[in-house]
């Protein structure tokens, strides 16, 4: 048979048309592929399924852009965000924030905490970009602490989520994989089970789904009723971990100055920095003063040049006892305290706005 | 770089495009440059080793065999070098600790990490095929090479440079001698296999490797008996899917530069005696040292005693054999007990079809070749403890814990299901006689399965499990 492609004394001879099969087999994926989006996106069958992942291994970060989406979907809109480390998580209660801001003279609103364990000002600007160009609030409040700029904790890079695919794709970097969590339910389901094999998944998955229902029960919020004890075995290992050795993170100032620069890229965000108070025998005991007092001088400098409001905890004066969950951590009741203070707070700075002028103005 | 990475199949089309219209002689030069590419992506300390060790055979074949007489120093000099090289980077770990304290001891100051070493990665498969060429030259059964380049090549040769096929030089050099042809079924079955061998590797196996637990080779005493056994025979599954798997992709990618490779597997599990079972698993190391290990021993103790009874000669050829493949395997004891146990299982066997003479398997009747089938596979499965377990110890704490059926408590059903595709692709084998049957299904049938496989290997390989090639690690 007389050779399709190259002569005969060629290595490649081939004597009929190839990739009928190929072909064949790509309408075969076609077709599976639009069944299983057909199916992920029937109601009926998403009650069924667990929250989608969006290719993090973190429960939470999925959990909450899910119930924010969801929130969306329904409320039509989030006007305000909580973003920070698990000092705002735990610390800040949409709801009370709402009330107090709204109880200040402010507008009503709907919050949600986004607030992720562990992330740091690495992470910041990067999920501060996320937050406002898929979710558009109208209010962006950035929660940090001594916490955010040790070097104990920022390695300088960001981490997951902050450089997922998924995420890189929304920053719009060409990302194949991301492309596919954007765009197929489907998908996003099947990443939510993909270990469904490996020991431990049936586990996995009744801590995803108990982790949804307690975000979703205070919007992204988890209250927390202990209580600090510091007469327990060892109650500073986690300040240790922290502020042992305390210095600032190479790089944690300029991550800084990227946040606060935000909103000239998108004006129709109200940026807000509030410091998340920790024990007070963190700034005693553990703190350096003169280092903690450079670091607020400089974020109060970053902030007023770009006219972001900058609110203090230290005026509040929460006690040593009763309101800690932990070292660095709010319990409940200091939540409660802190949360209607910022609300008040949040909304006197909004509606006053400081003398300080952007630097184009 | 893997061999079922996005960058691995890039390079091969690439290279594929500029090969198919090369003639045949640059074909090679290509096929060279292209292998020490792909190897220095691993490491150049590799390739400098590899280079040494080509330059090393190629000049020491000539003197194997000089004006058509052997020469037995020069064979035992090229073994030896060959031998050497690989103790030294592979057994490391036996004899640097030694080195250091007696350099310390006569004040020679060695430095942390100072004499370490690493074993370039498929190393201990290119030494066995040199191994099997000077000995072949020795023979007389292929001439020394006398082109440099293609002999670099047979050594080099990208697709199986890793973890094999284990080639023999008589086969392969002639294959590079010859202008090659991949027709419309050569890259029809390149293709399948390809595709089979991702399947096996990133489905089955990196699942399979993904559902054990950890701890369970440490300390296997903290699972109960139902779940060690579950896992040993998940474990079975992972570890011949792995290996099987990169054989198939290694035997398509260099089917489609027209160069056949050796099978390496033929449905193991299915074997009714030990005996089969080596000349379907791994196929083509078991014959490399059926035909340098066990026949010269065998031959050697019959030269004595030529009777069938011959006691030796029933113990020693088997034991020894796959004691060195145990050695070859890995430096740790847990490796030589798995050779030892299978030396011995072999043994065994021997002696009992002298006690007993049995017809070919396949002639037996089907109940008794399917209890034969479940005899070895148990056997084989009892093996593998050591052959996965850090030391001893632990492999003795596995076999014991499968005795306390006190605790019943078994893995999840969940992990058992990549067991069936892996069932399926050997049942096939089985019954048709050819891996690849399904290549004579309709065509609407075979899109399908195309399409089924090709799907799955995406979404496991998102799945990130990952793991390396077992084989590859020896």
């Amino acid at each position: 048979m007389k050779p399709l492609l190259l002569p005969q004394n060629r290595t490649l001879r081939l004597a009929r048309p190839v990739g009928r099969t190929a072909l064949l087999a790509a309408l075969f994926v076609l077709i599976l592929v639009g069944a299983a989006e057909f199916l992920a996106r029937q109601p009926g069958v998403q009650e069924r399924l667990p929250v989608p992942s969006v290719g993090s291994t973190r429960n939470d970060f999925e959990i909450k852009v899910y119930l924010a989406d969801g929130i969306l979907d329904g409320d039509g809109r989030i006007d305000c965000l909580f973003l920070g480390s698990s000092v705002v998580w735990r610390g800040v209660n949409p709801r009370l924030f709402e009330a107090a801001y709204q109880a200040a003279g402010g507008e009503a609103l709907r919050c949600f905490n986004f607030a992720l364990a562990e992330i740091t000002l690495s992470d910041a600007p990067v999920m501060a970009e996320f937050l406002i160009r898929r979710y558009e609030p109208r209010l962006l409040v950035y929660g940090l602490s001594p916490r955010d700029f040790s070097s104990n904790v920022d390695s300088g890079r960001p981490t997951d989520p902050a450089n997922i695919a998924w995420m890189r794709y929304q920053r719009g970097e060409p990302d194949v994989h991301g492309w596919l969590i954007d765009h197929l339910l489907s998908y996003r389901y099947y990443l939510a089970v993909h270990d469904w094999m490996a020991p431990g998944f049936q586990g996995r998955l009744d801590q995803r789904r108990r982790t949804e229902l307690e975000l979703a029960a205070l919007d992204g919020h988890t209250p927390s009723d202990e209580v600090f004890d510091l007469d327990g075995d060892d109650p500073w290992w986690r300040a240790r971990k922290v502020f042992k050795d305390y210095h600032t993170a190479p790089g944690a100032l300029a991550r800084l100055r990227d946040l606060v620069t935000l909103p000239d890229r998108y004006p129709a965000t109200t940026l807000v920095l509030a410091e998340i108070p920790l024990h007070p025998t963190i700034y005693t005991d553990f703190l350096p003063a003169a280092d903690y007092d450079a670091q607020i001088a400089a974020i109060e400098a970053s902030a007023d040049a770009q006219g972001v409001p900058f609110l203090r905890s230290a005026a509040l004066a929460l006690p040593p006892d009763g309101v800690w969950k932990d070292s660095i951590h709010l319990n409940g009741r200091g939540t409660a305290l802190f949360s209607a203070w910022l609300g008040e707070q949040a909304a006197r700075a909004l509606g006053a706005p400081r003398a300080a002028a952007r630097p184009q103005d | 770089m893997s061999i079922t990475s996005l960058t691995f199949a890039g390079l091969v089309l690439l290279t594929l495009a500029f090969y198919y219209a090369l003639p045949r002689r640059a074909q090679n030069f290509l096929l060279l440059g292209v292998s020490y590419a792909f190897y220095a992506t691993w490491s150049w300390w590799y390739l400098l080793m590899l280079w040494a060790l080509t330059l090393a055979n190629f000049w020491l074949a000539q003197r194997v065999r000089r004006n058509g007489q052997p020469r037995r120093g020069a064979l035992w000099a090229g073994i030896a070098v060959n031998v050497a090289a690989l103790a030294v980077l592979k057994y490391e770990a036996f004899f640097v600790p030694g080195l250091r304290a007696t350099l310390d001891r006569i004040g020679v100051q060695t430095g942390a990490g100072g004499l370490d070493v690493l074993l370039p990665v498929g190393m201990s498969f290119y030494i066995v095929a040199v191994i099997s060429y000077q000995a072949d030259v020795y023979r007389g059964l292929i001439a020394p090479a006398d082109d440099l380049v293609d002999f670099a090549v047979y050594l080099a040769y990208f697709p199986k440079l890793l973890a094999g096929p284990i080639e023999r030089a008589r086969t392969f050099l002639p294959k590079l001698a010859a202008p090659r042809v991949v027709d419309d079924d050569a890259l029809q079955r390149a293709t399948a296999l390809i595709v089979v061998g991702a399947v096996r590797k990133i489905v089955i196996a990196d699942t399979l490797f993904a559902a054990l637990p950890s701890g369970l080779w440490d300390a296997p005493r903290q699972f109960a008996a139902p779940e060690l056994a579950g896992y040993l025979l998940i474990y079975a599954f992972a570890l011949y899917n792995d290996f099987a798997g990169y054989t198939g992709v290694a035997r398509g990618v260099s089917a489609l530069f027209g160069i056949e490779l050796a099978e390496n597997f033929s449905a193991p599990y299915f074997a009714r005696s030990l005996t089969e079972f080596w000349n379907r698993w791994h196929i083509t190391l078991s014959h490399w040292l059926r035909d340098y290990i066990y026949f010269p021993t065998s031959r050697a103790l019959l030269r004595r005693n030529p009777r069938r009874d011959n006691i030796p000669n029933l113990i020693a050829p088997p034991l020894l054999t796959m004691l060195v493949s145990g050695l070859w395997h890995g430096t740790g004891w847990t490796m030589l007990l798995w050779g030892a146990l299978h030396g011995l299982y072999l043994v065994a066997e021997r002696a009992l079809a002298l006690w007993r003479p049995a017809g070919p398997p396949h002639l037996q009747p089907r109940w008794r070749q399917t209890l034969a089938i479940g005899v070895v596979f148990v056997l084989v499965l009892l093996a593998w403890v050591p052959f996965r377990a850090p030391e001893v110890g632990a492999a003795r704490d596995y076999w014991l814990g499968m005795l306390d059926w006190s605790d019943l408590s078994r893995p999840s059903y969940r992990a058992f299901i990549a067991l069936l595709p892996a069932l399926w692709l050997d049942w096939v084998q089985v019954r048709r006689g050819d891996p690849l049957h399904f290549l004579r299904w309709s065509r609407p049938v075979q899109a399908a399965l195309l399409a089924l496989a090709l799907l799955a290997v995406f979404l496991f390989s998102q799945a990130d499990l990952g793991a390396p090639f077992v084989y590859q690690g020896f």
